[in-house]
């Protein structure tokens, strides 16, 4: 086993076991997906060759090409989960940010004099 | 009993230029509600002075939110019409009762404002371009046969603003009352308004670079939707 091998083995096995301690502690799909990914990554750096099998079992030739597409679609998946939670926390913002203008909006009193705004009771 | 029109202007650090729109619509005679987006500048106070109603964001939301904001307002203050208007001088008062027209005969439920259809706009040549690329596309997008596009001089029955719900906070807001005016079903009618750009206007305008960030912003909003 190269010394490659051997730290990103530890660093992913640690990143599995608390993957799986959050697991058993949330319940989250997230965190057993996480479990899987990370356990998944252990055994492809331990047996180079595994990534080669799974492949070619769906027709790809080398192992390196598989894994790269993969991570892209995970990274894509990923990006997107993020963007629409993210739109949506905007949605929020923008929400809390429009009631509270309207909650504290003002018209001048009707001395066109004024320089001053009082509350508007809606 | 006379119509209760209101006037929703967006507004972003639009100080310096605010205090000249609000004089030309002050003729008009119709509410004027004053969206401040967050700005940095002395907006607020700009169009407390001239006797609007004033609303401010208390971070900055985009043009979409604030019109949002505005509408949603003048809707609780009870208005029968609703006009947007922008706050960087570009729109003009004097085509006010060519875009209230259709709406108060009960002809439309919105008027949207076409620049293209007055001779007196002077749209610099490579967002003419551009602004016909946009309408092909929004043609294409939404099936709304528009004669101009992202204009924001537009007016609305209280019923189409009641309708209308925009979800895009920035710049895409446009293309998405479209959508919506299809969706619903909204008669609308186009209406010839003039634009005149400035040097000035050009400067803190909308960059024809952002259209890309635009069309983005829509295409990503409908896949989120």
């Amino acid at each position: 086993m190269t010394t490659f091998q051997t730290v990103f083995i530890a660093v992913c096995a640690i990143q599995a076991v608390l993957a799986l301690r959050r697991f058993i502690k949330t319940r989250q799909v997230t965190a057993l997906a996480f479990l899987a990914a990370w356990t998944g990554a252990v055994f492809a750096i331990a047996n180079p060759d595994l990534s080669t099998i799974a492949a070619n079992s769906v027709g790809i030739g080398r192992g390196v090409d598989f894994v790269t597409y993969s991570v892209l679609v995970i990274f894509l998946w990923g990006h997107y989960q993020h963007y629409l939670r993210y739109k949506r926390v905007e949605n929020e913002v923008t929400l809390l940010v429009r009631e509270l203008a309207i909650a504290h909006a003002t018209r001048p009193l009707p001395d066109s004099d004024t320089r001053t705004g009082s509350p508007v009771t809606t | 009993m006379q119509p209760r029109i209101f006037i929703v202007i967006p507004a972003f650090n639009e100080a310096r230029r605010l205090g000249t729109v609000l004089d030309s619509l002050a003729p008009c005679g119709h509410r004027i509600v004053v969206v401040d987006d967050g700005s940095a500048d002395r907006t607020a106070d700009v169009a407390r002075r001239h006797g609007c109603y004033v609303l401010r964001h208390t971070s900055n939301r985009g043009q979409g939110a604030a019109l949002q904001t505005g509408i949603t307002f003048a809707l609780r203050e009870g208005a029968d019409v609703v006009v947007t208007f922008d706050a960087d001088g570009q729109h003009h008062p004097s085509d006010l009762p060519a875009l209230l027209a259709p709406i108060l005969s009960r002809r439309a439920d919105v008027t949207l404002g076409n620049r293209f259809l007055s001779t007196q706009s002077n749209v610099p040549p490579l967002r003419r371009v551009v602004l016909q690329v946009a309408r092909w596309f929004t043609r294409a997008a939404s099936g709304v046969r528009v004669g101009d596009c992202h204009n924001g001089y537009r007016a609305f029955s209280r019923r189409a603003a009641e309708t209308v719900a925009l979800k895009q906070d920035r710049m895409a807001h446009a293309s998405e009352l479209y959508d919506q005016i299809r969706a619903a079903r909204l008669t609308f009618e186009e209406v010839p308004v003039t634009i005149r750009y400035t040097a000035d206007t050009l400067a803190k305008g909308q960059k024809l670079s952002n259209s890309f960030s635009v069309l983005f912003q829509y295409l990503y909003g409908k896949i989120a939707q």
